[in-house]
């Protein structure tokens, strides 16, 4: 017996490979492995914020926020994107969804360019103090 | 339990009968790929709408709790006959959209039964009794988030039921609407019951509370536990004409309680509504089984019978009205001298709840507080401790010279009392403790 739902499978292929198409033109590539690594990460980023993601294709709005950076070699692509998961979910575990992930990512890149490109707690808390700014208060929404 | 039965709760989970159905291989490895597959799609997109489209991450706490609501509108989606068939050929997506329907219509019962409660309103000052009708239901009903938390009650229910109190919503073993539907149907019976008593309950109430220093509704009990043991025994006696019984009925029960209670529950059966009889017979059971064990002086008090006429009854006045206040007041303030203010203060008989709003206004000052003790009566002070404490005045206890000393003021009037009262002397204390032994406080409404 066959159940009647048919999976959109290959929407995230095709995702895949339009990234790739976009990484070389900045002489980048990932390859299946390197992509596979990368979701190992984000699930244990997750687990570290106590947060579950629903969509795999998220990777690669991690991977497009960076990708044109100046800093970024090509050898460190993979690190910054793990470091950007990092900052990403740490700042999603306590931020209400008023927030959008959109927004978020825009704030990060704004303040991981003030912190001369590097991705770490420094750019964490400036985009903290953006948003504060802005006078969104963590976990203000909560249900 | 007529009222219980309009609306079936289920006993069959989703889970358990995809469990079921997989050992007995009615489910084989592909079929239960594309159930899981689309199970999570679902769930992905209650996760997405959620989060109102603005983020595909959630927290675990809030994706556990987005589950349980979805296995809980599974569970009611399932139909009381043909299970197999539907979990088969039933895509997950109706299959939801079912239980929400069912659940909708548990929503319509709930309503007509809080409104039938709210429509038969018996005289019971009970805080939690109301804030179940008034507060607790229609915040429930107002909130109730049937796409992500079908399962979750955050009301209290905090009134008793005569089998006790849903504590942490576990006594049921049931979530969502099935324990508001379950709680309500109790409370509805229990209403019914004593609404029967509606015309004895005022006095009854009182005498309680007369008898035990204490209000009913202060030890937030259930008023069914108070009414089942008087009309278990009213029952099972030849003569008894009112909810009162004297002496010698109790001796009378005590001692046939053998042949009395062979009819007592067959008479019960007859003087109840049938749907009534089902829920309380195993309290009426429990009692009777009570009954042979019981002292005479416990059953004295649960039927409310200890005398009460050996001790004189104090109401306590009600406030005056705002003008005369407002008038007294500007008088007082009037007077040059402590005892000229003390002397006006007795002549317009000023009762002690006037009294203390008057010291809260400050009226008087530092020892001048002192100076109008002194010239108060015993049963004055006594009243002014009553209304401070009336807590520590429960089951007709006497307070103790040496706990006044302990007592925080909460105004600065309080702590000239407690420093008068504690440094009286013992003579004084004794007229004290003699009053509040003897002397049952309420307060006049």
């Amino acid at each position: 017996m066959q159940y009647v739902y048919l999976p959109k499978k290959h929407a995230l292929e095709v995702q895949k490979s339009q990234m790739n198409q976009e990484l070389a033109l900045y002489g980048f590539h990932l390859t299946q492995e390197q992509i596979k690594t990368l979701y190992k990460t984000m699930s244990l980023v997750c687990q570290k914020y106590q947060m579950i993601e629903t969509d795999p294709s998220i990777l690669f709005r991690f991977v497009f926020m960076i990708y044109d950076f100046k800093y970024i070699k090509s050898d460190g692509l993979m690190e910054m994107t793990q470091r950007v998961m990092d900052v990403f979910y740490a700042l999603r575990s306590i931020y209400p969804v008023t927030l959008s992930d959109d927004d978020l990512l825009d704030r990060m890149k704004i303040a991981c360019k003030q912190n001369h490109g590097v991705m770490d707690k420094k750019t964490r808390h400036i985009v903290m103090k953006m948003i504060e700014k802005e006078g969104l208060h963590a976990n203000d929404d909560e249900v | 339990m007529q009222t219980m039965m309009k609306f079936e709760i289920k006993e069959t989970s989703w889970k358990r009968l995809f469990d079921y159905l997989k050992s007995q291989s009615m489910i084989n490895a592909s079929y239960e790929k594309g159930l899981h597959d689309a199970f999570l799609h679902e769930l992905r997109m209650r996760v997405k709408n959620y989060q109102r489209k603005r983020s595909s991450s959630i927290s675990v706490t809030q994706y556990k709790e987005l589950r349980r609501s979805m296995y809980y509108l599974l569970d009611h989606g399932l139909p009381s006959s043909n299970q197999t068939t539907y979990f088969l050929t039933t895509p997950i997506h109706e299959q939801l959209l079912m239980g929400e329907a069912m659940i909708a219509k548990q929503i319509d019962q709930i309503t007509s039964l809080w409104l039938k409660c709210k429509q038969r309103p018996i005289y019971f000052p009970n805080e939690r009794y109301h804030s179940i009708l008034n507060e607790q239901l229609p915040k429930f009903l107002g909130s109730y988030d049937i796409s992500y938390h079908a399962h979750r009650v955050i009301e209290d229910l905090d009134y008793p039921l005569v089998d006790g109190l849903p504590l942490d919503h576990d006594m049921y073993q049931l979530q969502g609407t099935d324990l508001i539907y379950e709680y309500l149907s109790r409370f509805d019976l229990e209403q019914h019951y004593v609404s029967l008593f509606d015309q004895d309950i005022p006095s009854l109430l009182n005498r309680y509370e007369q008898l035990h220093g204490v209000a009913l509704h202060y030890l937030g009990l259930n008023l069914c536990s108070l009414l089942i043991p008087i009309q278990y025994c009213i029952t099972i006696l030849p003569n008894a004409i009112s909810l009162c019984l004297s002496h010698e009925d109790i001796t009378y029960i005590l001692e046939h309680t053998a042949q009395l209670k062979k009819h007592a529950v067959a008479s019960l059966k007859q003087q109840l509504p049938p749907f009534l009889f089902a829920y309380f017979e195993p309290t009426f059971l429990a009692f009777q089984e009570r009954l042979e064990t019981i002292s005479k002086k416990t059953l004295a008090l649960l039927l409310l019978d200890e005398d009460v006429r050996t001790k004189s009854l104090f109401q306590i006045p009600p406030a005056i009205d705002g003008l005369r206040f407002a008038k007294v007041y500007n008088e007082v303030l009037e007077q040059s001298t402590c005892m000229d203010k003390i002397k006006l203060l007795k002549e317009h008989q000023i009762g002690v709840q006037d009294m203390m709003d008057l010291f809260d206004n400050g009226i008087f000052y530092g020892d001048e507080f002192m100076m109008y003790f002194d010239t108060c009566m015993e049963i004055e002070l006594i009243v002014f401790l009553f209304l401070l404490h009336q807590e520590e005045f429960a089951f007709h206890a006497i307070i103790k010279q040496k706990q006044i000393s302990s007592w925080v003021a909460q105004h600065e009037w309080d702590s000239y009392l407690y420093q008068y009262l504690s440094s009286c002397s013992p003579i004084k204390w004794e007229k004290l403790e003699m009053i509040m032994s003897t002397t049952i406080f309420t307060l006049c409404v």
